[in-house]
This record gives C-alpha cells, structure tokens and sequence, in this order.
C-alpha cells in the first residue's frame, strides 16, 4: 500500500513520466499481481502484471499478457494500438474455448479493449493477449522487453513486459 | 414440588440415590462417543468409496488408445503407441506458431510433472503437430524440449495426422489469417493413456497446475 500512495502521489505531481514500481515495495500482499511485474502509470492509467513466456527456438511468435487498469475519477479510455521494437507487428487478440473444447483465435473486439474504472482489461494465458509475430530476436527469462501501448485520449504508455515462465 | 436435593429431612441422602445423577452424563457421554464414531466413519467410509474427483473427463468405457500410424517422433521413428506402456501418455494435438494457448499447456503439464518429484518419470507427453505444412521434425523436436526436456513430439503428411486426429477426437481446421500465415482451430483437449495403454481421460483445455498434478498422481 505504502507503494499505492507513493504512485497517487506522483500522479498529484502530475508528471506524465512512466513510473515503474517493483512490486517487491507492495510485500506481496496483493496476490493478483505479479512479483516481478511492474506497475506503470501514466494518465490514470495502470499497467499491472505483464509478461510474456520464453520463445521457443525457432518461433516467431509469442503473447504478451498486459492487464489495465484505470485509476479512480480518470477518463475512460480504450486500447488502440501496440508495438514493440521486438515484433514485426502486434496484435491485440483473444483465444476462445468453445463448449466442445475447439480453440480458436479472433482479433480482440473493441468491447474487449475498453478501459473504463468499471471495466479492466485483463489479458492472460487462453485468452486475452497481445499477439507478437514476426519476433525479432528470440525472448529470454528474465530480461524485460518494452511493449508501447496507444490509449484513446491518452499519452502512449511504454510497459516493461517482463520474460518468465509461468 | 420434589427434587433430588429437596429432602424433607437435613438427613444425609441415601446412599442408593447418590450415584443416580451422575449416571446420566455418563450415559450422555458414552452415546456422544458412539455417534462420533459413527459419524467419523461413516465419513471414512463415503471418502473411501466415493469415487477419486478428477478435474478431467474419465472415460466410462476405457479403450485401446488407437494407433498413430504415419506419424513419425522427431527423431524420424515411427510413433508405436503401444511402446509407451508402462507410462502415463499425454497427447496432446497442437503446433508450434500457436502463441498462446499450446505454450500455456505444455507449460502446465511441465508444471504438473515437476509436482510428481520421482513419479515424474513415469508421465510422458506427446505432442502432435496439426500444422506439418509449418512444422518441420527439428522444430518440434526442439519446441517441446524447450518446455521439458522429457516431451516427444510427432508429426506425418497431413492425410495421417487427419486420421490420427479424428480417431482421438480432435478437430483441427486453418483458421484466422495472421501476418503473412494462419492460426489454427484446433481442439485442445489433453489426453490421457493409462500405463495399460486405454485412453482413459480427456482434460479441458484450461488447466489447472496442482489438479492436473494431483489426477497423474491418482492415475499412476
């Protein structure tokens, strides 16, 4: 908590500038987040628990898993657009379980994309996730690649996405 | 009104009727200990008899699990089904440029394996690649590995994979465009082959690591 008042704090200063809060500050009390993701805030906006798996050999692909959040009273917004200097493209998708078990992978719907304070995005393994094609050099555990997120009405935000097996 | 203790007299209570009170508790006790016991087993018992809650679908009439004539491992041997007996085969029908949910699987039952400490050499998984268009013997050879060191994958021309797949029940298709190539749908169920060689389980495609862990376990 000392690391949530610590953010609302930077907020009120009223920097634009990306922060980055290792976990580790909040002790681990909260266990919907990650111990080595980071929370970023810009705007009001909230980047929680991001993360991406190690690239097989030989892949060109990967997910990226990114769940926003809105910070109280901040203007709602939507994800428009995602880079990342390590894929040749990004592209918000969702995986869908049918009743019978048959997989299937659908560009995101702009429902799925609202940011709002009612409406997280939440991304993760079987769902939700930024598609990586075109991967440029392999993703390793450990190191952290920058994801840039395009948000409606708001300043780009650049998350740290950080390479781990989960 | 009479009690017990209202005697008529200050005389000492007769000896006979002291012990009387004392009796009860004693027999309240003894049939509280009785129900307790009935209760705990009874409780035993339903555990005991109850059947074992696998977080997968178990097979009411196991079956031979069928052949995978065609495919071949990664190392260029043809796949015989029946050479894994004695181990718990997992197969699992999925490919390489799949970004989300066969890296999520693989990594479960890699998750799951470790959970069973020695017994762990016991599970073996096979991947099967749907995609061989894409994906060639080395690749998958070297995809799963990067999960656990212990995975097969396999692999044929696509009228054997068809075949292989229909007969475990899995329905695979091109699907959604993706840069300059395609996803697959495809069913991403995992299976289970018990040590005799029945196809005996059939696990949803969202896992759940220590359930998973827990079935191998009851399955071995």
């Amino acid at each position: 908590m000392v690391a949530r008042r610590a953010l609302a704090t930077t907020r009120r200063i009223g920097s634009a500038a990306i922060v980055a809060v290792a976990l580790v500050a909040c002790g681990g009390d909260d266990s919907s987040q990650s111990t080595s993701g980071a929370v970023v805030v810009t705007d009001g906006v909230e980047v929680v628990d991001a993360w991406v798996r190690p690239s097989p050999p030989a892949v060109e692909s990967a997910a990226f898993y990114v769940t926003l959040r809105l910070a109280e009273g901040a203007a709602a917004t939507a994800l428009l657009e995602a880079t990342s200097d390590r894929c040749a493209v990004v592209v918000p998708h969702a995986s869908t379980v049918a009743d019978d078990g048959v997989v299937t992978m659908d560009a995101a719907l702009d429902e799925q994309l609202r940011l709002t304070t009612e409406h997280d995005i939440v991304m993760g393994p079987t769902g939700l996730h930024l598609m990586c094609l075109g991967l440029v050099e392999p993703l390793t555990t450990g190191e952290i690649v920058d994801v840039e997120l395009r948000l409606a009405e708001h300043d780009a935000v650049v998350v740290p996405v950080s390479v781990e097996r989960r | 009104m009479t009690t017990l203790t209202d005697s008529p007299t200050d005389s000492a209570p007769d000896p006979a009727d002291a012990p009387r009170p004392r009796r009860w508790p004693r027999r309240l006790l003894a049939i509280g200990l009785v129900l307790v016991a009935l209760a705990l087993g009874g409780w035993l018992g339903l555990r005991w008899l109850a059947p074992y809650p696998y977080s997968g679908t178990v097979m009411q009439a196991p079956t031979e699990a069928p052949p995978m004539d065609g495919l071949v491992l990664s190392d260029g041997t043809p796949v015989d089904v029946d050479a894994f007996r004695g181990k718990l085969l997992l197969v699992y029908f999925g490919y390489t440029y799949c970004p989300d949910v066969c890296p999520t699987t693989l990594s479960q039952v890699a998750a799951a394996r470790r959970q069973l400490g020695s017994q762990a050499d016991d599970v073996q998984l096979l991947m099967i690649s749907i995609d061989p268009e894409r994906d060639s013997l080395d690749m998958i050879g070297r995809y799963v590995e990067s999960f656990d060191p212990s995975f097969l994958a396999a692999t044929g021309p696509i009228e054997d994979v068809e075949r292989v797949a229909s007969q475990y029940g899995i329905y695979f298709a091109k699907g959604e465009p993706l840069g300059d190539g395609y996803a697959m749908d495809h069913t991403a169920t995992l299976m289970g082959i018990d040590t005799n060689g029945h196809l005996r389980i059939v696990w949803p495609a969202q896992l759940d690591v220590d359930r998973l862990a827990a079935d191998l376990n009851h399955l071995l």
